[in-house]
């Protein structure tokens, strides 16, 4: 028999559903018609935030870009990554290039109200020098001193002229004075900054922490406030989601690391534009060199990792690893920096047989006939452990090609996944891995993509152990060729020096792949990094809504007065309807 | 009374229980490899003096009995420490999450109970018909079905009725307090059916076998003897006596699920204990790790103690001597 109530529940089940199509979203509303509609929350979604908002422990590329966001500097880097004026107006400087005087603009305002005076260029200079805060300190390790003339001109004296004071400036931030004055370092270390008064484009509004932030645009912004009224990171626990939400449109923006299985998908999507462009960014295998490291001996011989290096085929990698969304290696200063980047350094070709002939012509026989060759004294077998961060699960390929590869060479590898801390004890003091696999992301000025190879860098930034005295001493001439070509020549000698050692094998310089929506917004900037990075504040700068919001849109809440009643009435008629039955007799 | 003083047994079992888990805790993120302020700060360029300086604020030099009884004391008074990856205190983090997962959690196995046990007694009073058997069949598929399958699987279909992800709409002004719970429940509604459609099957199991087993019973036939209403029967002495079980096996479950909705939070993003759980350890946060298998333990322990409390209650034939 047809119940009343079977007929009660599924009507009270269709009301519930048609509620839920019918709830409008929630608009905020603003904006009159003008040239660029103002107003709009961006939303965007990434997989992972930022650690910290402090400017001096941030180590994450998302701190870095929220940074960018939040603080501005004396010097910026423009779209086509030249250093351009910022913060500091105009300057000029000695013919020595020892003594350099910044004109700042006079109209930036710290977030809290206060003005952005030299005082604070003069303090965060200090700062770093004095507490050696390892974030900046190589950026103003040169300053001898910092004065202050009036409170919109800072003069810098340096100790030597060095090339690059403009792409210093353009990486250290400028902090007020009255924030952190009075911290020793591991205050600093320790402060959360976890409401930041900066003087840059947004100010934060709120930061869940896993969950979300909000950026409000600072409407005061001295170099033009940003069109939108605010913007949202959403953050997303895995990429089926993320990539949905950007389809369904509820994010307006995937500025970075789009995974590139869902490219394809997109592409096909007239309402989403995906956007490729270089990035200052490369993924190698960092094999240890260190003569006082405990790592596989035959590793410090050269002919062996110029064997290692000619059984790669990198391009087959990038196809089968990154879908074609990459460019294979060569040095270690960033393709992306291309003024400084040697084009004319040719790949070690991927020659199985030739490899095998080096390492035969070297002397590491397979004594033993066990598949493994030995070293040519005989006590130590090539046979190597490659660590690779789990957190990049789609290296793990490129860890079992090289296994296949290697292994016809003779060499067997053994290829384990960990975490950035394990393989970080495994480096540092001790030096006892054999090989692993990670990537350095570097700027548009090569200095810091070189500084890693230094021999001072040991227990620091050099985490292979490469130590040459003769590229040290490059380094430095390097630092102090204030003329533009010299310092490309020697650039190119340097990197070049140790392509030919091959500590590293650069695998490949990775490309940054975002994507937007088009239906909202316009205005998203594509530059070498992606859409939004540590160098790229500009898209969030410049994007506005298309249209002009309407006014008064208003939540309505009868749909959901309505689900909510159906929801309990549903319940209470399946109950019912179960109570029913029960009066009919039970089957034995 | 024999019932106060099983109660205060239970309580005082259940703290020490308490203790050597915290204690087991301590041991087992003490042995892990990794220096833990290396993992914090994740700086390479750390020189030795800071880390020195670093370890000695957080009492890492002490020797490791001290930091022993400096962590129990910690423990106890919710000082649970700062997390690596937010740089917050670890309970505050916690405690949030909590709570978020007990909105999903709580909602969802309160659905599943009332869902299970009503298609638990239509089974069990019409077993071994049509009826019956597609109940038991839609319950076991629900069931044995992987919780993240059913979980994106509704996330497709139902892509741009309801948001996808999050527990509320990220930057939101909310016009007050009912439109924030209505933001809410628009972020909870496909979460929460997902975990009950998955978790009530083993209720629907448990209620019906558990009342085939009563009804069997001598005092069921006198019931009907006397002349008793099968609704009556039903609802007033059938129905109490196969609850018994359920109570004891939905408290278990509500400790288990505070962590095990791992799943759903994961699929969801839902900001709850299971997905800081998942994150902590892909980024091998132990603060957080530690934090959060605390409470996950605590939780588990005190619906267990209460679960044991009562159905001491409800069960005047349980001796509580």
């Amino acid at each position: 028999m047809i119940r009343l109530s079977r007929v009660l529940a599924m009507f009270v089940v269709f009301v519930l559903v048609a509620s839920a199509i019918a709830f409008p979203g929630t608009l905020v509303s603003k904006g009159a018609a003008q040239d660029v509609p103002t107003g709009g929350t961006l939303r965007l979604g990434w997989l992972q935030e930022q650690d910290t908002l402090n400017p001096f422990v941030t180590v994450t590329v998302q701190g870095k870009t929220m940074l960018k966001l939040l603080y501005d500097n004396l010097v910026i880097w423009n779209k086509t990554l030249e250093p351009v004026a910022h913060l500091a107006e105009t300057w000029t400087s000695t013919a020595d290039s020892l003594n350099w005087t910044f004109q700042l603009v006079d109209n930036a305002k710290w977030s809290d109200g206060t003005d952005l005076t030299a005082a604070d260029v003069k303090f965060t200079f200090d700062l770093i020098k004095d507490e050696q805060l390892s974030a900046y300190y190589s950026n103003v390790k040169f300053m001898s001193s910092v004065t202050t003339n009036g409170d919109y001109e800072v003069t810098v004296e340096y100790s030597q002229a060095i090339a690059t004071v403009l792409s210093d400036l353009a990486t250290v931030p400028i902090v007020p004075e009255h924030i952190w004055t009075g911290m020793n370092k591991s205050e600093i270390a320790l402060f959360t900054n976890d409401d930041p008064i900066g003087s840059g484009p947004f100010v934060l509004d709120s930061w869940t922490k896993g969950v979300s932030v909000v950026l409000d645009s600072n409407p005061d912004y001295w170099d033009g406030a940003p069109y939108i009224e605010k913007a949202v990171f959403q953050k997303f626990s895995n990429t089926e989601t993320l990539v949905n939400a950007l389809r369904n449109g509820e994010i307006d923006i995937i500025p970075k690391e789009l995974p590139p299985t869902s490219i394809a998908l997109l592409n096909a999507d007239d309402e989403v534009k995906v956007t490729t462009n270089t990035d200052l960014y490369y993924r190698e295998i960092s094999i240890n060199v260190n003569e006082n490291g405990a790592g596989n001996p035959t590793l410090r011989d050269l002919n062996v990792r110029l064997a290692l290096s000619m059984a790669v085929d990198k391009q087959a990698l990038i196809d089968l690893v990154h879908l074609g969304y990459a460019e294979p290696g060569t040095t270690i200063v960033q393709k992306a920096a291309s003024y400084w980047w040697d084009s004319s350094i040719e790949p070690y070709p991927f020659d199985i047989p030739a490899a095998n002939a080096l390492l035969n012509d070297s002397g590491y026989m397979d004594i033993d006939d066990d598949g493994i060759r030995e070293s040519p004294n005989g006590t130590v077998e090539m046979s190597y452990t490659l660590l690779i961060l789990q957190r990049w699960p789609e290296e793990m390929r490129t860890g079992q090609q090289l296994q296949t590869w290697w292994g016809e060479l003779g060499v067997e590898l053994t290829v384990t996944a960990a975490d950035a801390n394990t393989i970080n004890s495994y480096i540092y003091p001790e030096y006892s891995q054999d090989m692993f696999i990670w990537g350095y992301s570097g700027q548009p000025d090569p200095a810091f993509s070189l500084l890693i190879m230094l021999s001072n860098e040991i227990q620091n930034w050099n985490d292979c152990g490469y130590a040459n005295a003769t590229y040290d001493a490059l380094y430095d001439d390097m630092s102090t060729a204030t003329d533009v070509e010299d310092r490309r020549s020697i650039i190119y000698e340097m990197q070049g020096m140790v392509y030919d050692d091959c500590p590293y094998i650069v695998l490949y310089y990775m490309q940054a792949t975002g994507a937007y929506r088009l239906d909202t917004f316009a205005g998203f900037v594509n530059m070498p990094t992606g859409l939004l990075s540590d160098l790229n504040p500009y898209t969030l700068r410049e994007v506005h809504l298309i249209e002009a919001e309407e006014e008064g849109a208003q939540t309505d809440y009868v749909p959901w007065a309505i689900a909510g009643v159906a929801i309990i009435v549903a319940v209470a008629a399946v109950a019912f309807a179960m109570m029913k039955a029960k009066k009919a007799p039970p089957k034995e | 009374m024999n019932l106060r003083r099983y109660v205060f047994q239970r309580i005082v079992t259940a703290f020490v229980i308490f203790l050597v888990i915290l204690t087991l805790n301590f041991i087992i993120f003490r042995t892990i490899p990794g220096d833990p302020i290396k993992t914090m700060f994740q700086d390479p360029r750390m020189t030795p003096q800071d880390i020195q300086q670093l370890r000695e604020a957080f009492g890492l030099e002490k020797p490791l009995l001290t930091q022993y009884f400096i962590y129990m004391y910690n423990s106890l008074t919710g000082e649970l420490g700062i997390s690596f990856t937010y740089r917050d205190s670890v309970w505050d983090i916690v405690s949030d999450r909590l709570v978020n997962t007990l909105i999903l959690v709580g909602g969802a196995s309160l659905l599943a109970l009332l869902l299970g046990v009503s298609t638990g007694i239509v089974a069990a009073w019409r077993r071994n018909s049509l009826t019956d058997f597609s109940l038991l069949g839609t319950s076991l598929f629900f069931y044995s079905v992987p919780t993240f399958w059913l979980g994106m699987l509704s996330l497709f279909a139902l892509a741009g009725l309801v948001p996808s992800s999050g527990m509320y709409t990220p930057g939101v002004d909310y016009e007050g307090p009912l439109d924030k719970f209505f933001d809410l429940m628009r972020h909870l509604i496909v979460p929460m059916m997902v975990l009950t459609l998955v978790l009530f099957g083993q209720y629907v199991m448990l209620m019906r076998s558990s009342l085939i087993d009563v009804l069997q019973e001598d005092y069921i036939t006198t019931g009907k003897a006397k002349g008793l209403s099968n609704r009556d029967l039903l609802r007033r002495h059938a129905v109490p006596n196969a609850m018994l079980p359920m109570v004891t096996v939905t408290a278990i479950n509500l400790g288990l699920v505070v962590g095990g909705a791992i799943q759903t939070e994961t699929v969801f993003s839902w900001p709850g204990v299971g997905l800081l759980m998942y994150e902590g350890l892909i980024a091998r946060d132990y603060p957080i790790l530690q934090g959060s298998f605390l409470v996950v333990t605590l939780v588990a322990l005190v619906a267990n103690v209460l679960a044991d409390i009562t159905y001491a209650f409800l069960d005047p034939r349980v001796k509580v001597g």
